[in-house]
């Protein structure tokens, strides 16, 4: 009757427990989600490039981790030439005439995050029919991180208003999806890795320059502040 | 990872400090009472609580920056640092090499307390180690221009800087109030320029190459320097801000090619001469791009001033060694040891006594020259 009565473990958190997790790079994956947070939801760009930056100096830790140092150097520097693009970006502010220089806030958060739920649900169970424990400790951290990463640099892209913040969120998920890469079992991994991440320093680029084009002619939310916002 | 982890804490334990001489860390709202309040504080405002800042208008449009040519070299900088890392550089490759912390050995109480007291010394060490030479930049400099002065007529006098003040750290006098994103960026200046510091200490103690971490490093200045511009409620600060973040920005790809490039000869020399252009520290006045002589000189608020001292001398010896510290060393540990510090040291003179020299002859009169007091 006693053995009826004890509470069973679900299968599928046993099979979390036992995968070969690793410390060192959950401790630095979570600094960089946490920098990354930070940044996309500042309302003050140049607070954000600055926690952008911490953000990518920490997802180049976890790969330095993974064993991927020249490509954790290469994503903290991508992080950080985006982080200096955006900040003299959003400075543009100053020459249009009554603009806030404030960012405005987030919009359609539950959506959002009902949206990335549901994407990180189906992509978590799709995930769990890998055989991950196989991989090694490191690989499996890695893809939590960058999974983590992906996910709220898609939250970026669907809530911010404003161009210097949903270039910061898409860099992130580009960044995120190079790390992603770099997990991949094969030699070519690395590569393709480093093709990302120059793709996401032109992506980077370019969409700061739009940004700067339309803060420039007046156009875009950033200059029309919401009526919260709105002393 | 295992190699950096002093340097990250060295970088923690600066931004920690740095945080409480500005204001920015304050013990108090470490309590829940602090949290408390807040969190009543912002249920009272609704969704969202302006700050007096938030309202700041577009004060000055000559404070903008030439973002376009910006965004250019920006795209530029990030393709060859991408390309310098993943065309087997061979100090980039290096990054390769550090030892993961997964191959140490299962985590017991007493191995966890024995290497965070390690990492504590590292950092600790690092700390130190950065005011002590940004003190020992100060004093050198002054001394290499009072001797210039005395045996070298000058083309144009310039003007005697004061000495590094360590003590103004722990002033009271803030100087006009900035936003926290200001105190922000000078915690990043500070803290990344002690995170280079200690990955240099860890390199000449047997660790990987330094030069991809000290890149990082100085490519956070142009970051802090920046943010801080658009932070600014300031017109003027803002200003010489946004020229320092423009100066070390245009800077950037000599000196990241210059790393590619080593170790050969030229690119040793082009990096140190770049990295000079690249230093912490805002021009005296608006319009100037020349080299920063030693921190923001018209920075009313002391603690800020005094930061950006400290990292721009410890640049200076970070600058100096780099170079140093990528040429093979010599055979036989003591004396291979002994030279390396010897000309390390030399490196640092040779470096002064250059900018001395090109400061008594380049600058114009003092007059023109005499810092603005941006208050």
């Amino acid at each position: 009757m006693i053995a009826l009565i004890q509470p069973s473990v679900d299968p599928a958190v046993e099979y979390v427990r036992q995968l070969p997790w690793a410390p060192s790079i959950l401790a630095a994956g979570a600094a960089s989600f946490v920098a990354a947070a930070f940044a996309l939801t500042r309302r003050h760009p140049g607070e954000a490039s600055l926690a952008f930056t911490l953000a990518g100096g920490a997802l180049g830790l976890v790969l330095a981790e993974l064993g991927q140092g020249r490509l954790g150097f290469a994503v903290a520097w991508v992080a950080a030439c985006v982080a200096i693009g955006a900040a003299l970006t959003a400075g543009v502010a100053r020459r249009v005439p009554g603009a806030p220089r404030t960012a405005p806030g987030n919009e359609q958060r539950l959506l959002a995050l009902a949206m990335v739920g549901v994407l990180g649900a189906a992509v978590a169970i799709a995930a769990l029919a890998v055989d991950w424990p196989d991989r090694d400790a490191a690989s499996v951290s890695a893809v939590l991180t960058a999974g983590a990463l992906g996910a709220a640099g898609l939250v970026g892209v669907l809530t911010r208003r404003h161009g210097v913040s949903l270039v910061l969120a898409a860099t992130l998920c580009a960044l995120a999806l190079a790390a992603l890469t770099a997990t991949l079992p094969f030699p070519q991994a690395a590569s393709f890795a480093a093709l990302l991440l120059g793709f996401a320093a032109l992506v980077g680029t370019g969409g700061l320059a739009l940004a700067a084009a339309a803060l420039e002619r007046g156009h875009g939310p950033w200059i029309e502040p919401l009526e919260e916002d709105a002393p | 990872m295992d190699p950096y982890l002093g340097p990250v804490a060295g970088a923690l334990l600066a931004a920690f400090v740095a945080g409480l001489a500005l204001g920015v860390v304050r013990l108090r709202r470490l309590s829940l009472e602090w949290w408390r309040r807040r969190l009543v504080q912002a249920r009272g405002d609704a969704a969202t609580v302006v700050t007096p800042d938030d309202n700041e208008v577009a004060l000055d449009p000559a404070t903008a920056p030439p973002v376009f040519g910006a965004l250019a070299l920006i795209a530029l900088v990030a393709l060859l640092g991408v390309a310098g890392a993943a065309g087997g550089s061979q100090f980039f490759a290096a990054a390769n090499a550090p030892s993961p912390v997964l191959v140490h050995a299962p985590p017991t109480w007493a191995a966890l307390v024995a290497r965070a007291s390690t990492l504590l010394l590292i950092a600790s060490l690092g700390f130190l180690l950065t005011l002590a030479a940004a003190l020992a930049v100060s004093l050198l400099d002054r001394a290499i221009v009072r001797l210039l002065a005395r045996f070298v007529p000058a083309g144009s006098r310039a003007p005697d800087d004061e000495a590094l003040d360590m003590p103004a750290l722990l002033s009271v006098a803030r100087g006009p109030s900035e936003p926290f994103g200001v105190g922000f960026a000078s915690i990043v200046l500070f803290a990344s320029t002690v995170f280079a510091f200690g990955a240099l200490l860890v390199g000449l103690g047997g660790g990987p190459s330094p030069v991809p971490a000290v890149a990082i490093a100085l490519l956070a200045v142009p970051v802090a320097y920046a943010a801080a511009a658009e932070r600014s409620n300031r017109p003027e600060a803002a200003r010489l801000r946004r020229d320092a973040a423009l100066r070390q920005l245009a800077v950037a790809p000599v000196w990241i090619g210059a790393l590619v490039f080593a170790p050969a000869p030229w690119a040793l020399v082009a990096f140190a001469l770049a990295g000079v252009l690249a230093l912490p520290g805002a021009p005296a006045r608006a319009g100037s791009f020349a080299p920063p002589w030693g921190g923001d000189a018209a920075e009313p608020n002391p603690v800020v001033r005094t930061l950006s001292r400290v990292a721009h001398g410890a640049w200076i010896v970070i600058l100096a060694a780099l170079p140093i510290v990528m040429i093979p060393p010599e055979a036989g540990a003591l004396r291979g040891s002994m030279l390396l510090a010897l000309r390390i040291v030399v490196a640092v003179v040779a470096l002064l006594a250059a900018r001395a020299l090109v400061r008594r002859f380049v600058l114009p009169s003092p007059t023109a020259s005499a810092p603005v007091q941006a208050a």
